[in-house]
């Protein structure tokens, strides 16, 4: 049992705390509830090239990282379609020194021309590396505005081409900080041998001073249903052919959500699923298959993809993928399979929990999307789901008319 | 107003306590290192066997061998293991190593005797069933295709080639068709000579009991089975490289990778921590002098590293990035601008006091947790059959090591002519 406590703070900073006497180490995690999704189409890996921005120093702080390095720290951030989380760990007794760091960058960046143009450089290379000089690399530039034809989940993080990020200028940087980037926008997790006293000291003394921001509000518009099937194909230099099926799945907190990822677990998780079983041992069509959802807050995607085995036709390869797909839409799963993929979710969970960071981010996560809590009952939550529910969420959402299909042709 | 210019009072880590495993022997003289520690009922065991590349007559066999371990065994078939272990929630990750292989088990505590009892049919009792060995190959040889369009594969590859030789097995490397040649006897017989309990040690960690332990006493302690590895003989390397650059041409790349390192010594020499904080001024943290320089600088990456990649006789010493194909040649430069400047300039005392931090930090969160502590000491205790004073070794050197040192080490060690370049790319330097 996790226990946590919390506090707001007047300007709006939420603020968790979960004792933890066992680490030398500290955690503390520092959430903005901003992502991808609250780019404009015009200007988008915005919220990711800003993540790098804010390791640029600040007036107070020139340079971000050495002095927290200095005191044995470490820090990093990921930036995702909902959020822009940032972490660090350092040594118990210098836990003051993150408060310093994270409080100062919040409260004002250096915004010059000179390190906006240098994170340009790095988050262009950063897209050639991840997107563009790796095989298969581009699948989510292109699957996403596939799927999505109005929600901004349609880009990734990294955003749709590397022009909207060289294209980007000062005042816009500026405009996005001061529009999202604000105690009130943001939930902070510290995690360690630390009371909720030391914490309330410490976030008063550093984050209290720093003024409330008027947050853009959030107004996205929802993807409407899909209608007809749609699909691509693409021909690129890569070794084997590829194919990717993506359906509209429920958004996060749907209470089809779990049920959604423990269907994507008994088609691809662990080796006696029945993907790999049936299409890569059975029928041997692929070379690698998977499953997965991609797990954000607004209604997601669901996605099968395999690597064809040389000389096996995409058609064959989609027709046998639907078979298995339809399978489960039509007779569902046995008790004991379902009780396999919980158990391996309990499992997974459970060594997620002895990761002091991995708890603090997942802390600040879950008090984002509901409460802190909640981590505390996800299991229960996953053993409540039932064979009727895997049933009826594979009936819903595998049809023809919710899936985007990606050929991803092998040119030779 | 509160001051924000002023850092609060904080020190770096000047000491780390450093815990030990306990070491259990068990009857037939198989050793287990025991990391009990952490509230969540979960526990990890690592198998070690010295199974690794080198002691392989043929490309793949001893990967081949660990990976297929579970397809298949005396009393159960492949569906029926993966069945098993998925079904308590129990995850089986294997990996081949240059020096050794490693089965890493995760299991929930309730579910530890269910998972053992597989592993150790799967450890023992492995057939390489024909249909199995078959499909290993099949996707076996396109995930490698695919592997090998990845312009770091390449230059990975290409390096440790020029380092060691092509006919040293840190040196030479499968490609596709190397599945060919591989049958369910080679298998077999690798595992019969290879996998016994002579070759074996095991780490356990986590949540763990005594009835943990007697389980692997049961499975793994009671008698003696299996083979002893043969020891194996290395060729000898040259210490002194004999090419300056070598190339890999992937046409279409938008990148190059590049590899720049030279043969060093195994983590036994002495001069070995003092060479951990050289290589962390240059590349080992974020605020290195490569960082700085080709990322926060010059924009030409998204990251680059100096690292010593650690093998049981041997070291190799490697800055390692991926750069903007226009960028190549700039950034060879300025890797070898930074290299030449740590040989001239000693190092100021606010840079040094900086990496001091850093590394008591990275010292200290690699025995943060129950499973980085019980990493920490395969790499120790068994890869490097070292012991804890390595840990005060390591430490002194780096809160004593002396500018002047530094300059000396670097010039001992990374003289530039001592040095290659690996690069995979669209772009030849050695056409520039």
């Amino acid at each position: 049992m996790i226990t946590i406590e919390r506090f707001t703070l007047n300007n709006g900073l939420r603020v968790l705390v979960h004792h933890d006497p066992t680490t030398p180490i500290s955690s503390f995690n520092l959430l903005y509830n901003v992502g991808a999704r609250d780019e404009n189409p015009d200007r988008t890996g915005f919220a990711h090239l800003f993540e790098h921005l804010m390791f640029g120093g600040t007036t107070n702080i020139p340079v971000f990282d050495e002095p927290l390095e200095r005191i044995g720290g470490e820090n990093n951030a990921f930036t995702s379609n909902d959020i822009t989380n940032y972490y660090i760990t350092l040594p118990k007794e210098n836990l003051e020194t993150a408060f310093w760091l994270e409080s100062d960058r919040m409260q004002a960046l250096d915004f010059s021309q000179r390190s906006l143009d240098t994170q340009k450089n790095v988050v262009v290379e950063e897209f050639r590396q991840s997107y563009l000089n790796q095989p298969y690399g581009d699948v989510w530039l292109l699957l996403r505005p596939l799927a999505y034809k109005v929600h901004p989940y349609m880009w990734p993080t990294i955003g749709k081409t590397p022009e909207h990020i060289e294209g980007a200028s000062l005042s816009e940087v500026k405009d996005f900080f001061f529009s999202h980037y604000a105690p009130n926008n943001a939930i902070l997790c510290v995690s360690g041998n630390v009371t909720k006293q030391e914490v309330e000291t410490l976030a008063n003394k550093w984050f209290g001073p720093i003024e409330r921001r008027n947050v853009t509000p959030r107004s996205i518009a929802p993807e409407p249903e899909q209608t007809e099937s749609r699909k691509l194909t693409v021909e690129r230099n890569v070794p084997f052919d590829a194919i990717y099926l993506a359906f509209h799945m429920s958004s996060r907190l749907h209470p089809d959500f779990r049920a959604t990822d423990l269907l994507s677990d008994i088609l691809s998780n662990g080796k006696s699923s029945r993907l790999h079983q049936n299409l890569l041992k059975g029928k041997r069509l692929f070379s690698d298959i998977d499953a997965f959802i991609s797990g954000d807050n607004d209604p997601g995607l669901f996605v099968v993809t395999g690597r064809l085995i040389d000389g096996v036709s995409f058609e064959d390869a989609e027709n046998a993928i639907i078979e298995e797909l339809n399978s489960l839409a039509e007779q569902g799963v046995t008790e004991y399979e379902l009780e396999k993929v919980k158990n391996r979710f309990e499992s997974k969970f459970a060594f997620g929990l002895t990761d002091p960071l991995e708890v603090a981010i997942n802390l600040s996560f879950y008090e984002l999307i509901g409460e802190a809590e909640e981590i505390n009952f996800e299991v229960d939550r996953y053993r409540n789901v039932t064979s009727d529910d895997i049933k009826r969420v594979a009936k819903t959402m595998f049809t023809a008319k919710n899936c985007s299909t990606l050929y991803y042709k092998s040119i030779k | 107003m509160i001051d924000r210019k002023t850092p609060p009072i904080a020190n770096a880590p000047k000491n780390v306590a450093i815990p030990q495993a306990e070491c259990h022997i068990l009857t037939n003289g198989v050793k287990v290192y025991v990391v009990n520690k952490g509230e969540v009922e979960v526990c990890r065991i690592d198998l070690l066997f010295d199974a690794g590349v080198k002691f392989q007559t043929k490309h793949l066999v001893a990967n081949g061998t660990l990976y297929l371990m579970p397809e298949g065994t005396k009393n159960f078939s492949a569906s029926q293991i993966a069945d098993h272990l998925d079904f308590h929630g129990s995850y089986i990750n294997r990996a081949t190593y240059n020096d050794f292989s490693r089965l890493t088990v995760y299991s929930l505590n309730r579910y530890f005797s269910e998972t053992l009892k597989m592993v150790e049919e799967v450890v023992k009792q492995p057939i390489y069933p024909n249909h199995e060995v078959d499909i290993w190959r099949t996707t076996g040889k396109q995930e490698l295709s695919v592997q090998l369009g990845k312009t770091n594969a390449l230059a990975q590859r290409t390096l440790l080639t020029s380092l060691f030789g092509a006919n040293h097995p840190y040196g030479k490397f499968p490609v596709p068709t190397s599945y060919d040649n591989i049958g369910s006897s080679d298998l077999k017989e690798f595992h019969a000579a290879n996998y016994g309990s002579a070759s074996c040690t095991i780490f356990l960690s986590g949540n763990v009991t005594d009835n943990h332990l007697s389980l692997v006493e049961k499975h793994f302690g009671s008698a003696t089975w299996g083979e002893k590895s043969k020891g194996i003989i290395l060729p000898q390397v040259e210490l002194n490289r004999n090419e300056s650059v070598v190339f890999t041409q992937k046409a279409d790349a938008v990148q190059s990778s590049l590899r720049i390192g030279r043969l060093l010594f195994p983590r036994t020499h002495p001069d070995f921590p003092e060479m951990v904080v050289l290589t962390t001024i240059l590349g080992g943290y974020f605020g290195s002098r490569l960082m700085k320089n080709i990322r926060e600088d010059k924009g030409f990456t998204y990251g680059i590293h100096a690292s010593i990649l650690p093998f049981t006789d041997a070291g190799v010493f490697q800055i390692s990035t991926d750069v903007g194909a226009n960028h190549t040649q700039d950034a060879i430069n300025e890797i070898l601008f930074e290299i030449k400047r740590i040989q001239s300039e000693p190092v100021e005392q606010l840079e040094l006091d900086l990496v001091r931090g850093s590394l008591m930090g990275q010292f200290l969160r690699s025995f943060n947790g129950q499973f980085s502590i019980s990493e920490s000491f395969i790499w120790l205790l068994y890869f490097n059959n070292l012991d804890y004073s390595f840990y005060s070794r390591q430490i002194n050197a780096i809160q004593t090591i002396s500018p002047t040192r530094i300059m000396e080490l670097a010039n001992k060690w990374l003289k530039v002519d001592d040095i290659t370049i690996s690069v995979a790319g669209s772009v030849n330097p050695n056409s520039i």
